[in-house]
């Protein structure tokens, strides 16, 4: 599962891809990001983890940081890693799907 | 609160200098944030240190995809390097160990064996014309680096490793002379201060050919390489690899077939006899080989991919 921006999203749970999910709804500081990861996907992302995935995620471009003046520093996704994203999530649907077929169940179409 | 702080930020130690210039602010403001004024755990200390040590190994190269390429092919060498100087430390031992070994066995019944060892043999030396290929290949740039004022950054590890070196080859000569006086029985465990002495200098070649990596580590990686020498450092860096997993193959094989053939020689003991051909030597040997084939394996997998980068 490697997308456009050759960045691979391989788990539901993985940090990258928590992270950007996270910042798509906009921007966030760290500990907003721990937390919000936190609330939807029930992950608690290490700050070392945490800050390891923001690093690999702003050297392929997918967030940026925003201006601030606080230590807290603001990151937001790029329209690179919506891309990013938009591809994982459909992978992930792709999967979702299927499961639910095989399964009998009904996926409800959220958001 | 800045007491905290320092405290915070000496945990942000095991990160690499530019990623905590970088990071480090917003990483200390986070961890003020989640501990809210308790104590740090040992988990998430320990988190910390292995996250900053794979920060260190992304920034080295070492590890990850991101970030230069031409820096992941030099250290991927690099650790192709690491990976044949293991091979050299592992293969002196096996050569001692094999030493004498086609008198053990009746003829006719040696073909596995003999071939096994001149492949080791003609491989390692294969293997050593393609090292001195990639530092000739590299020499013009260091000389370079050396005249434009380099040569402080790297003069300490260069004069180690000389010095290591030249003491390895004297003692060497001395061991060689003290040898040439004694029994074979003698030379094989018979005499104690000679087998502790043969010892010391094998930790001291040890030593030598980690000393000669670490300064051939600090040239490279500070030498300005063209994309072309950088191609074809990582083509050998790869053909080394693949000679490495050879020779170490075959080593296997010599063993096999001297396990089968003539278990008394690798045991040491009387000919006839069926002891264990399993020895505490051939194993340290032999782990000592598939280690350096698993290091040099590594860098040629970085190296194989970095080069399309370049």
């Amino acid at each position: 599962m490697t997308t456009s921006t050759g960045t691979a999203l391989r788990r539901p749970n993985d940090p990258p891809l928590l992270i950007l999910t996270s910042l798509a709804a906009g921007p966030k500081h760290g500990h907003a990001l721990a937390r919000d990861i936190e609330a939807f996907a029930g992950v608690r992302l290490g700050p070392g983890a945490l800050y390891g995935a923001i690093t690999r995620l702003e050297e392929r471009g997918l967030i940026e940081p925003l201006p601030s003046d606080d230590r807290r520093r603001p990151y937001r996704i790029t329209a690179a890693g919506s891309v990013a994203l938009a591809e994982a999530v459909a992978d992930l649907r792709r999967i979702a799907d299927v499961g639910a077929r095989r399964l009998g169940l009904s996926l409800g179409v959220t958001g | 609160m800045s007491g905290d702080r320092d405290g915070l930020g000496r945990l942000l130690r095991w990160y690499p200098p530019a990623w905590r210039d970088r990071y480090g602010d917003e990483l200390v403001a986070l961890l003020e944030d989640e501990l809210d004024g308790t104590a740090p755990t040992v988990r998430l200390r320990v988190s910390l240190a292995a996250s900053g040590i794979r920060q260190r190994a992304r920034a080295s190269g070492l590890a990850g995809d991101g970030g230069d390429p031409a820096l992941r092919l030099r250290t991927g060498a690099l650790v192709v390097l690491a990976g044949w100087a293991m091979l050299l430390f592992g293969g002196a031992s096996f050569a001692k160990s094999a030493e004498h070994f086609s008198f053990a066995q009746p003829a006719g019944s040696q073909t596995l064996a003999r071939g096994a060892y001149v492949a080791v043999a003609a491989l390692a030396l294969l293997c050593g014309v393609l090292v001195l290929a990639g530092a000739a290949l590299a020499l013009p740039a260091a000389v370079r680096f050396v005249r434009g004022g380099g040569w402080p950054a790297v003069r300490r590890r260069v004069f180690v490793a000389v010095a290591a070196v030249v003491g390895a080859g004297v003692t060497m000569v001395g061991l060689g002379a003290w040898a040439h006086h004694l029994d074979v029985h003698a030379r094989n465990g018979g005499d104690i201060a000679y087998s502790v002495a043969f010892l010391g200098w094998c930790a001291l070649v040890a030593l030598t050919i980690g000393s000669v990596v670490a300064a051939a580590t600090a040239l490279v990686r500070r030498v300005t390489l063209s994309r072309a020498v950088l191609r074809a450092e990582g083509v050998l860096a790869v053909a080394v690899a693949v000679l490495v997993a050879a020779i170490t193959t075959a080593t296997g094989l010599w063993w096999a077939a001297m396990a089968r053939g003539a278990p008394w020689f690798l045991a040491g003991t009387r000919p006839g006899t069926a002891p264990s051909p399993v020895t505490v030597q051939l194993v340290l040997v032999e782990g000592c080989l598939v280690l350096a084939t698993v290091v040099a394996a590594y860098g040629a997998v970085r190296v194989a991919r970095a080069v399309p980068a370049i």
